[in-house]
């Protein structure tokens, strides 16, 4: 598959720890590809260093083949962008800003500007300082669509939206995939990134812990399993079975984790008088939570 | 906590004011001995042209009382310029006090940890009081040092007194600024209200001096409070009463801003404009001049620029009225005549000095806000938002570069044209050609503060402006006191108000004109090489 997005070694060290460490990353074209992390993990030094912002203290990162810091200008025409935090535009009204960025790329469609407008029910006609977060997210939004670009960087994009605009922006997320865009976006919701990516990477503290598709993803949960048995339960059996951790006896009922497959699980209790069993799948957040707690990381099921 | 919160906030505001006021004061004073002259005649001359010179700007300060003493020029040239640069800055401190915070989303926070809006009001307020304080006492040091330097101390007490009631005023001022930012929807409006209002009180007690009409009605303006303290000049009066209205009144204000603002929503003033009844918008703006970048950079200044023209434009007309007396003050005191080099018109010579003198320090200051739009475009995050799109790093600080130079076109032309028009009206013939010139070499001289400004904005971006600001208050002292002491030309090269020259009377002073085209071709590439560079960011 061709690739939108590759880093290689990718390096912004901002001392005493912080910044962002030696990322290998592809995300190919036609992808949406979700981002995820804690605050300070480095999710915005990443995006900032593809925007040709900053300058990695080393490694390269390419979009499309091209070099995000000597070739910034070429990457721009190709990329649509929405900032974490929209600046201030003070007194300018929409309809102007939209004007004014859309004038530096030598002109934008207006009927696709009309379209996202009336899609997200945002009035262009209001100053800057007047809106709500809300839209002024819809409007950073418009920005970053309005060119139809080949590859979206989203800085936490549904941040201040209703769910009604969340589900409109997924839709457009979605059809613009369909069009071809890749689309790179972080986020801290996972239902988000549950809903809409294709590939989630996770990174904490700088450093890239995974990266991996969302059925990966779910293979790595640890499903929480409760099993009732009609007579006394094979403790020793079910603890020393492959994957299986915490176990809790109470009665004929056994409460435990299962990480990975069910198969040496099953197998220990085949036959011994199972009246019942329940599994839970736990929410992204928990799988998410694992690698941010200081225990080890889940290995990852690709890098 | 709130109180450090607004001292820290307030410290741009107080250094400039402090080493403006510190730097006039002392400056005049140490000047004084050397346009005075040395005979008894030559003094009581002096003091009788300065009478003359005073009832012509006495609708900008009160009429001079004494001036052939040190105290008594001290107190017109000095303390009676002070209500403008403290006013000034009690402007921009009173609507941003309070409704700028709100518009940097600082007042929702402080509001939301236990703060209470009177408590706030108190603090915001007592912090400006107390940077006001820091820099007026500077101010008054300076001054006493200078004459102290110059061998005529001013007497203490009566320093004290004119401290006290321009502390006074310029607290009433920020009271007032304090009061309408609570009735403005944005910080905007805000001061340019308060502006007009300032502005209005300020010559009413002006004109009141003059017109009978208006002299019972100059009550109303705190500034005629302050007229009425004169600490400094012989047989000047000390109004302490008028002080402590002042005092009052500013309390007063400040009390009356704090109600207004415990009940108004934020977010809006406390009358709220009825809002217009319109389809939404959702298209594009089809304003030609925002697809342009240099000339959206323009419209978005329209109306600041627009203020800009009108101010140079009404200060053109009034200093131009001025030449033929400002000529024969020049004629009969001999040392002003170093101004004007020996020129046979004096009426040009006057204008070239006096006027091109004055108004390459307005550009300068124009240029300086220009260089610090550009570093809040940037912590603001609004120049990452400019470079996202397929914009280089280069066009975005040429197309920055190229705006700071076609405003500055504008308003030095609006300038040159009111001075050529008014000029005529007298009977002053400029000649176009000599006009042309004088406002061509304008534009390498903004653009000098343009370039300068790129090149400290890659190093050091915080401190940019205040470096700027630095410079160009001593490069103007510079100007105004080198031909007075006769320094040497390297020192007066110094200055890029020298490198300026006095081409409506001279013609073009090259070697300054070529050490202004090297600074701007370093500064510029200085500039582009670390905006290139460099990370961008928040």
């Amino acid at each position: 598959m061709t690739a939108a997005i590759t880093t290689h070694g990718l390096t912004k060290d901002y001392g005493m720890g912080r910044g962002l460490f030696d990322l290998e990353l592809a995300v190919g074209v036609g992808e949406i590809f979700g981002f995820l992390g804690p605050n300070g993990a480095g999710k915005t030094t990443t995006i900032r260093l593809l925007m040709g912002m900053i300058f990695p203290t080393r490694g390269s990162a390419q979009i499309f083949g091209l070099d995000c810091q000597k070739e910034a200008v070429a990457v721009k025409t190709k990329v649509g962008y929405l900032p974490g935090e929209l600046p201030q535009f003070g007194g300018l009204r929409g309809s102007e800003i939209v004007a004014y960025l859309g004038g530096l790329r030598g002109g934008v469609d207006p009927t696709r500007v009309k379209a996202l407008a009336e899609r997200f029910e945002l009035d262009l006609g209001r100053r800057f300082r007047e809106y709500s977060r809300g839209n002024k997210q819809k409007l950073g939004l418009v920005l970053a669509f309005m060119h139809r670009p080949a590859l979206l960087i989203l800085d936490e994009p549904t941040a201040s939206l209703d769910p009604l605009n969340q589900q409109t922006f997924y839709d457009l997320l979605r059809e613009s995939r369909e069009e071809g865009a890749t689309i790179f976006l972080s986020s801290h919701v996972l239902s988000e990134v549950e809903h809409v990516c294709d590939h989630v990477g996770i990174i904490r503290r700088g450093l890239l812990v995974s990266v991996a598709d969302l059925d990966e993803l779910h293979h790595l949960r640890v499903h929480h399993v409760e099993i009732e048995f009609a007579g006394a339960p094979p403790i020793d059996a079910i603890r020393a079975a492959e994957g299986v951790s915490d176990v809790r006896v109470e009665g004929s009922r056994v409460r435990c984790n299962v990480r990975g497959g069910f198969e040496p699980l099953l197998s220990t209790i085949a036959g011994r008088g199972v009246l019942n069993l329940v599994s839970e799948e736990p929410s992204l957040e928990e799988v998410f939570l694992s690698y941010y707690r200081d225990e080890k990381p889940l290995e990852s099921a690709a890098t | 906590m709130m109180l450090r919160i607004g001292l820290r906030f307030h410290r741009t505001g107080m250094i400039s004011t402090a080493a403006i006021g510190g730097l006039n004061g002392m400056l005049q004073s140490l000047g004084f001995k050397a346009i005075v002259g040395n005979s008894e005649a030559a003094r009581q001359q002096f003091g009788l042209q300065m009478q003359v010179l005073g009832r012509q700007v006495s609708y900008l300060v009160p009429l001079p009382v004494h001036p052939e003493t040190l105290a008594g020029y001290v107190q017109w040239r000095v303390f009676g310029f002070f209500p403008l640069i403290f006013g000034f800055w009690a402007l921009m401190a009173g609507s941003g006090v309070i409704r700028g915070d709100e518009e940097r989303g600082l007042l929702e926070l402080w509001l939301a940890s236990r703060i209470s809006r009177a408590r706030l009001t108190a603090a915001r307020s007592g912090a400006f009081v107390i940077a006001l304080g820091g820099a007026i006492v500077v101010a008054c040091v300076l001054t006493a040092f200078g004459a102290n330097a110059a061998g005529s101390p001013v007497p203490i007490d009566g320093l004290l007194a004119n401290g006290a009631a321009l502390l006074a005023l310029t607290a009433a001022c920020f009271g007032i600024a304090l009061l309408i930012a609570q009735f403005a929807d944005s910080r905007r409006l805000a001061a340019g209200v308060g502006a007009i209002v300032l502005l209005g009180l300020f010559l009413l007690n002006s004109f009141g001096r003059t017109l009978d009409g208006l002299a019972r009605v100059r009550g109303i303006s705190p500034f005629f409070y302050y007229d009425r303290v004169n600490g400094l000049s012989p047989g000047g009066h000390v109004d302490w009463v008028s002080t402590l209205d002042l005092a009052v009144a500013a309390l007063v204000l400040i009390v009356l801003a704090g109600i207004a603002f415990s009940r108004r929503d934020l977010g809006s003033g406390l009358v709220r404009r009825r809002p217009v009844e319109r389809p939404p918008v959702t298209q594009a703006s089809r304003n030609p001049l925002l697809r342009v970048p240099l000339l959206a950079t323009i419209y978005e200044q329209r109306v600041g620029l627009v203020a800009w023209m009108v101010s140079i434009a009404l200060l053109a007309l009034f200093m131009t009225s001025l030449a033929k007396t400002l000529a024969d003050l020049v004629n009969s005191i001999p040392v002003f005549r170093a101004y004007v080099g020996g020129q046979a018109d004096l009426n040009r010579a006057v204008i070239s000095a006096f006027w091109f003198g004055t108004l390459p320090l307005l550009l300068a200051v124009f240029a300086i806000t220009q260089v610090s739009r550009w570093t809040i475009d940037e912590t603001d995050g609004r120049l990452e938002m400019v470079l996202s799109q397929p914009a280089a790093r280069w066009r975005v600080a040429l197309e920055r570069e190229g705006a700071l130079l076609v405003a500055t076109t504008l308003i030095a032309s609006v300038g040159s044209l009111v001075t050529l028009w008014a000029a005529d009206a007298q009977g002053i013939s400029l000649g176009v050609g000599p006009i042309v010139l004088a406002t061509a070499l304008l534009l390498p001289f903004g653009l000098t503060f343009g370039s300068l400004g790129a090149a400290l904005a890659g190093w050091i971006p915080r401190a940019t402006v205040l470096l700027l600001s630095g410079y160009a208050v001593v490069a103007y002292f510079l100007t105004q006191l080198a031909p007075l002491f006769r320094w040497p030309g390297w020192v007066e090269n110094l200055s890029v108000f020298y490198l300026y020259g006095t081409p409506l009377a001279t013609g073009v002073y090259w070697t300054g004109f070529w050490i202004l085209v090297a600074v701007i071709g370093i500064g510029m590439t200085i500039g582009l090489w670390s905006f290139q560079r460099r990370d961008i960011g928040r």
